[in-house]
């Protein structure tokens, strides 16, 4: 066992550091819309001009071909330097790029990489439906093929920044006689085409990230198909698989320093009596309790990428890391409250960080599937039990 | 290149070996159940024998040089068997001597004698004088090593008077209270001895071994036991106890392994790992002990299973972790712009 970076890497730390210095966007991040989409856009054109788009791609298609280890320090760079996330980029870059880089025909890689990278679109993910969440093979969303085009119809849900995107990954039912997991095809989706109406779903959090897509007799070209018709589960588990590997490094990073952040508050903010917060017992108690397990988050990124150093390749412990931020999160989201005392009740621009941040990561135990599911397929495929659901 | 190898490597998996098969045969769950505070007679001159009990001296001290990420490996080897619990304490109390300069009593050296754990009930230590009752958690051991925060002792069974026998939560150990009463000879300030930070560790490293060895045992059974004609894993309500439990272990594998390394790397915040190793072991064995009791069932209730080793020594263990104030401090410091 060792844990070591290497001069190189000391150096590539370093550099990032003070590109981030110089470059990182300060302003707020707009809550949502066109302002929104427009900041994430922005910060994605800072990246590509200063040579980090694309960590994780390879660089012959205009990415940065980092190792894990590389992203690793990318994203605790900029979680330290409280630099802008992926935002609604994310799908682009981690979901949707990936996959046509695997899968993609070489024109769909000439005609959208580039776009991607420089910072022109936004994706939207389109793989949920009212009736298939979790169960994600039961999507039933039409498509018909017809000469040489699919003809598409019926609903897609939960389709994170879909009011704001110019292209979809969009997962169609081509041929509903094959099982469960055939007869899927993903497909890439002009969200300008006729036929499509989206509509915004306000969540929780008083935003609007998710929306409802119809769609009505839209026409794809069946060059727009990722992989072959048919083998779309295959393709999307790639993406779900591609989801991981940087998503969880950058995770780790950020709840690292709300827990500092956290910390800093509880010494700052006092009680009616005019006692921090962190000298009361019970507070100071979780604060530990979080910090002991944000280093153990850290560990656990850490003995993933183990070995792995030049292959985007997470191991099986990544659902372990997965589901084990997921339920810290929440945990730590929960003692912010207590720690912001009566500033709980408020979405001020003061208390908002805390609260409205609870609201909002609510998310984090649901989508990319909920805790109870990562459960069961914790229980089936790392310990061997047999499958419960 | 960077070497970020945070999982077991082929080395470590040597220093694994040289202890698991021999822990396997000797520490066998349903015998130790069957008759808890049985212990093979030659077992301490075997063990110091093969070496155990010196294996991070170096080697003109009679040892191996075992690093503290391999006397890591080597506790989590010993928490996962339930193995003595005076393993630890013997081997950190000859480092302790060792580090004095002072020579190894025959009786350490040919394994006829050990040091066993005392940890202050109330009260404790003034400056270098250590007075006050204490637990001792293998009664019949001729030596005894105390540690608190700030440094360790060790001192002769002599500076003991009123020994009471107690009950033991953990039938594997023979508990006492007694009054220890006079200042021990060879207390080393925790500034150069760092012993009870690597006590701290180490206890971590058993613990941890207690998580993964009860959340294994506990998915075990939930792929054997059948009832309503299936595995009672096959319930998501028993799988997902299971899967609490394995997720706590391995991250605490993964964070008592950091802190070896952090420690051993003498990082800037290795205080800060180490306390957070303590304090996620703790709480993955005793969630681990706990769920796989509940797997178990009637079984987990009875004495015969054996699960309730697992949750007994993970409580026994905890209460010996030394100086938890400074690593509270550590643990709630506000980290500068570093």
């Amino acid at each position: 066992m060792n844990f070591e970076f290497s001069a190189e890497d000391n150096a590539f730390r370093q550099e990032v550091r003070d590109w981030l210095v110089a470059n990182a966007l300060r302003e707020a991040r707009p809550r949502g819309g066109r302002p929104m989409r427009e900041f994430d856009l922005e910060w994605q054109r800072r990246k590509y001009r200063g040579g980090w788009a694309g960590l994780s791609w390879p660089q012959l298609l205009g990415g940065r071909g980092l190792s894990l280890i590389r992203q690793m320090i990318w994203y605790e760079e900029t979680a330290r330097a409280e630099a802008p996330g992926l935002g609604c980029l994310s799908i682009a870059l981690n979901h949707a790029g990936p996959t046509i880089i695997g899968r993609g025909t070489e024109q769909q890689k000439a005609f959208h990489l580039p776009q991607i990278l420089r910072g022109d679109v936004v994706w939207c993910q389109g793989f949920s439906e009212p009736n298939a969440g979790s169960d994600l093979a039961g999507i039933r969303l039409a498509g018909r093929v017809e000469g040489d085009s699919i003809i598409v119809s019926g609903q897609k849900i939960w389709s994170s920044h879909a009011q704001v995107a110019d292209f979809q990954e969009l997962l169609v039912r081509t041929d509903p006689t094959l099982g469960r997991h055939k007869g899927i095809s993903w497909v890439i989706c002009d969200m300008t085409s006729p036929g499509i109406t989206v509509r915004p779903i306000n969540t929780l959090a008083g935003d609007q990230h998710f929306c409802e897509v119809f769609y009505e007799d839209v026409k794809i070209p069946l060059a727009s198909v990722v992989g072959e018709v048919n083998d779309g589960w295959r393709v999307a588990m790639m993406t779900l698989a591609n989801e991981r590997g940087g998503t969880t490094l950058s995770h780790a990073a950020e709840l690292g320093r709300v827990v500092d952040r956290l910390i800093a508050l509880a010494h700052e903010r006092t009680d009616a009596n005019g006692r921090p917060m962190v000298k009361n017992e019970a507070i100071a108690a979780r604060l530990m309790e979080h910090r002991a397990e944000a280093a153990a988050l850290q560990a656990l990124t850490y003995a993933l990428i183990s070995g792995d150093q030049n292959e985007a390749k997470p191991g099986s412990n990544a659902a372990v890391t997965f589901l084990f931020f997921g339920e810290l999160l929440q945990r730590v989201r929960v003692t912010g409250l207590e720690v912001l005392g009566t500033g709980a009740i408020e979405l001020s621009p003061e208390a908002e960080p805390w609260t409205r941040s609870w609201l909002a990561d609510r998310m984090m135990v649901i989508a990319g599937g909920s805790v109870q599911v990562r459960k069961n397929i914790i229980a089936e495929r790392i310990l061997g039990l047999p499958r419960n659901y | 290149m960077s070497s970020i190898l945070l999982t077991v490597q082929t080395d470590d998996q040597a220093v694994i070996e040289a202890v698991a098969p021999f822990l396997r045969d000797e520490f066998n769950l349903s015998s130790l159940a069957a008759n808890p505070g049985h212990l093979d007679p030659h077992f301490w001159s075997r063990v110091t024998e093969l070496g155990w009990m010196t294996a991070t001296l170096d080697e003109a001290h009679g040892g191996i040089g075992f690093d503290l990420v391999q006397d890591m490996l080597l506790n989590r080897e010993y928490g996962r068997y339930l193995a003595p619990v005076s393993l630890l304490s013997t081997a950190l109390g000859i480092r302790l001597l060792a580090r004095r300069g002072v020579a190894l009593p025959s009786g350490l050296r040919d394994g006829s004698e050990r040091i066993g754990f005392a940890a202050f009930v109330a009260g404790g230590r003034t400056g270098s004088t250590l007075t006050g009752e204490v637990h001792l958690v293998d009664a019949n051991a001729q030596y005894f090593l105390i540690a608190d925060h700030g440094g360790a002792a060790l001192f002769w069974r002599d500076a003991l008077s009123q020994m009471t026998a107690v009950e033991s939560l953990d039938p594997t150990v023979t508990l006492a209270r007694a009054t220890l009463g006079r200042a021990a000879a060879t207390y080393l300030p925790a500034d150069d001895g760092a012993l009870p930070t690597r006590m701290q560790l180490l206890i971590a490293a058993q613990l941890t071994g207690i998580a993964l060895a009860a959340s294994d045992m506990a998915a075990e059974y939930a792929k054997v036991r059948v009832q309503f004609g299936k595995p009672i894993g096959a319930f998501q309500a028993v799988a997902h106890l299971c899967v609490d439990a394995a997720v706590r272990a391995r991250a605490s594998d993964a964070q008592v392994a950091l802190a070896a390394i952090a420690s051993r790397d003498a990082w800037g915040d290795a205080e800060l790992q180490v306390a957070a190793s303590a304090l996620l072991a703790g709480s993955a064995a005793f969630l681990a002990g706990t769920n796989n009791i509940q797997v178990h069932g009637g079984m987990g209730y009875s004495a015969e299973s054996g699960a309730h080793l697992f949750l007994k020594r993970s409580v026994l263990l905890k209460r010996l972790l030394p100086g938890i104030a400074a690593s509270e401090a550590a643990l709630l410091r506000r980290r500068e712009e570093d």
